[in-house]
């Protein structure tokens, strides 16, 4: 036998067998005694009878039919659309989300998409608050187009110099002036010394000839008050003062031809 | 310092006052004397500014309403001379002041006025409010509630009060000035809409420039006792400011430019930006404005210039924005002036 051949040395062989002895002779924990498992009964002698024979149960044909037809119960999928469009959408939605969320995919796919939703929200949720996305991109101090509804004494219109001949030779003066005051304003709009537009004031052309022609300023303040005068404050003028009124806008005129007025 | 137009289109460059002394190389003269005019209220510029530093604007538009009997509502954050200014005003003219404090509290009887029973006669009187002088500052109008402030709209508009069924006519002139803080400050109730139409002008104080904070720190510091209010000298009689008022009743307008006011003010009515626009009181008044400005400036006259320049004041109570707009950061005066360029002037 292999044991044999351990050399025995006295005084320990007998200590280890002692403690072997002890700790079988000492009693178990009872949660080791528990553990333990049962000594087997005996079976007995005599087998009692087997149970008898199961009944076959059978789903009752009515009540299978009117679950299979109960709507609650449907979870069958929906085919794939037969719209060979919505099939590409669906199929196109199916491999973004593959590339974007498979394991393999970078980091930057997840950013962009997650980018791309936020943005689609944020316009989402502008237009429901009626932010139109693209006014407002483009600054809250933007302009409404002006629709004009130019009248006929558009300073531009190239009847202006016929119309003045025929009021003057019917002594409208009043209308005289006013339309030389307008040929005055063509004559400094087409020397680019004044931006015409329907809006303004006979006092906004005035702060504009006082940067670009201030030469000029003065005798363009005169015309105007003349022109305010008698258009606006109704006067009725005679042949003389409107005589004055018209040496005053030729010599104007003559001016403005024959000098250069930049500032 | 140089009065300038507080608000003007957006167009660059700016125009300039209107000059009231063009030459008139024409010998045209004028047809209608308003140096009485020119030297009152010149008088009364001049009273106001031994206290009043700066604010040209504000006394040139509060000089306006004067003479067109309009009531004026000066908004400002604190601090800005609206009250002073109110009261200033109120002295140079030599009729009754009254002041009312407005606060949550208030009621209409403590503004109209309420009946008393007297033992001795053994029936009821009527004890008049402050309201009835001829001047009324209101101070802080926004304070009090609805209430009463919808207590103003029978006396703002036709002068009298009626209470327990009898009329009781206020004597002119009757000028309300009112001052508000912005609504956005805290315990501040919005004016009603029909309240702020019986506003000829919304005058918007702004703070002084820093020139002007020297001068205001200059005269603080020379002088002790404060502002020498008392000072201030009544130069304009009831009667006399009653006889300017009929001149500028008669100035002359241009009948284009009747239609010109009324384009401007119907455009508020159908601006998509606006879901409530100025009533045909509102046509009146910048008409009636303009009139009283034509004046100030020493014509007789009206020209578009005078409607462009009180357009923003008349209008900017008056109206009011879509929600959309204001969640855009628009406000009265961008829409006052987007309506300005919209409309030709006649000419």
């Amino acid at each position: 036998m292999p044991l044999l051949r351990f050399r025995f040395s006295g005084r320990r062989t007998a200590g280890g067998l002692l403690a072997l002895l002890l700790l079988a002779a000492a009693p178990l924990p009872a949660s080791a005694q528990k553990a333990r498992p049962k000594t087997t009964q005996r079976a007995p002698a005599v087998l009692p009878p087997g149970p008898a024979p199961a009944a076959v149960r059978r789903f009752s044909a009515a009540e299978l039919q009117r679950l299979r037809a109960d709507d609650d119960l449907q979870y069958r999928q929906d085919p794939p659309p037969d719209n060979p469009v919505l099939r590409w959408f669906q199929q196109l939605l199916r491999r973004i989300f593959r590339v974007v969320f498979s394991p393999e995919s970078g980091i930057y796919w997840k950013i962009l998409f997650y980018a791309l939703a936020v943005g689609a929200l944020v316009l989402v949720v502008l237009q429901l608050l009626g932010l139109k996305p693209g006014e407002w991109l483009r600054g809250r101090g933007r302009r409404v187009p002006v629709p004009y509804a130019l009248e006929a004494d558009d300073v531009h219109e190239e009847t202006l110099p016929d119309r003045l001949r025929a009021a003057e030779e019917a002594g409208q003066w009043r209308l005289a002036t006013r339309l030389g005051y307008l040929l005055v304003l063509k004559q400094l709009t087409d020397r680019a010394l004044i931006d015409w537009q329907p809006q303004k004031t006979n006092h906004h052309y005035d702060a504009e000839l006082r940067q670009r022609g201030p030469a000029l300023a003065p005798a363009f303040g005169a015309l105007t008050w003349q022109f305010e005068y008698v258009w606006y404050g109704e006067f009725a003028l005679s042949r003389e003062q409107y005589a004055q009124v018209q040496a005053e806008r030729r010599a104007f005129l003559t001016t403005l031809t024959t000098r250069n007025h930049a500032a | 310092m140089e009065p300038t137009p507080d608000h003007t289109p957006d167009t660059a460059p700016q125009p300039q006052p209107a000059a009231p002394a063009a030459p008139d190389t024409l010998g045209l003269g004028q047809r209608t004397d308003l140096s009485q005019l020119a030297g009152t209220t010149d008088a009364v510029r001049r009273e106001v500014g031994r206290v009043l530093v700066g604010q040209h604007d504000l006394m040139e538009l509060l000089l306006v309403a004067l003479l067109a009997d309009g009531h004026v509502l000066l908004e400002g954050v604190p601090g800005v001379a609206k009250t002073l200014t109110a009261k200033l005003l109120a002295r140079t003219l030599a009729v009754p002041f009254s002041r009312i404090q407005f606060t949550p509290d208030l009621m209409p009887s403590d503004v109209l006025g309420t009946s008393v029973y007297v033992p001795a006669r053994g029936s009821f009187e009527f004890r008049q409010g402050p309201i009835f002088s001829n001047i009324v500052l209101i101070d802080e109008i926004n304070r009090a509630p609805a209430k009463t402030q919808s207590a103003l709209f029978e006396v703002m508009e036709e002068r009298h009060v009626t209470y327990d069924g009898v009329t009781h006519q206020l004597e002119a002139p009757f000028l309300v000035l009112a001052t508000q803080n912005p609504i956005e400050q805290e315990g501040t109730y919005r004016l009603p809409e029909a309240q702020l139409d019986r506003f000829l002008f919304k005058v918007l104080v702004p703070y002084p420039t820093q020139e002007e904070e020297v001068l205001i720190l200059q005269g603080h510091h020379s002088g002790p006792g404060g502002l020498p209010l008392e000072d201030v000298k009544p130069v304009l009689a009831a009667q006399q400011l009653a006889q300017l008022r009929a001149q500028v009743q008669k100035q002359h307008v241009e009948p284009r430019l009747f239609e010109y006011v009324a384009k401007l003010v119907g455009l508020t009515r159908t601006h998509k930006s606006l879901y409530l626009g100025a009533s045909p009181r509102a046509s009146i008044a910048l008409l009636n404005g303009a009139k009283a400005l034509a004046a100030l400036r020493g014509r007789d006259f009206v020209t578009p210039e005078d409607v462009q320049h009180l357009a923003p004041p008349v209008l900017r109570h008056r109206i009011q924005l879509t929600p959309e707009r204001e969640l855009e950061g628009l406000g009265p005066d961008d829409i006052v002036r987007q309506l300005i360029q919209q409309v030709e002037v006649p000419r």
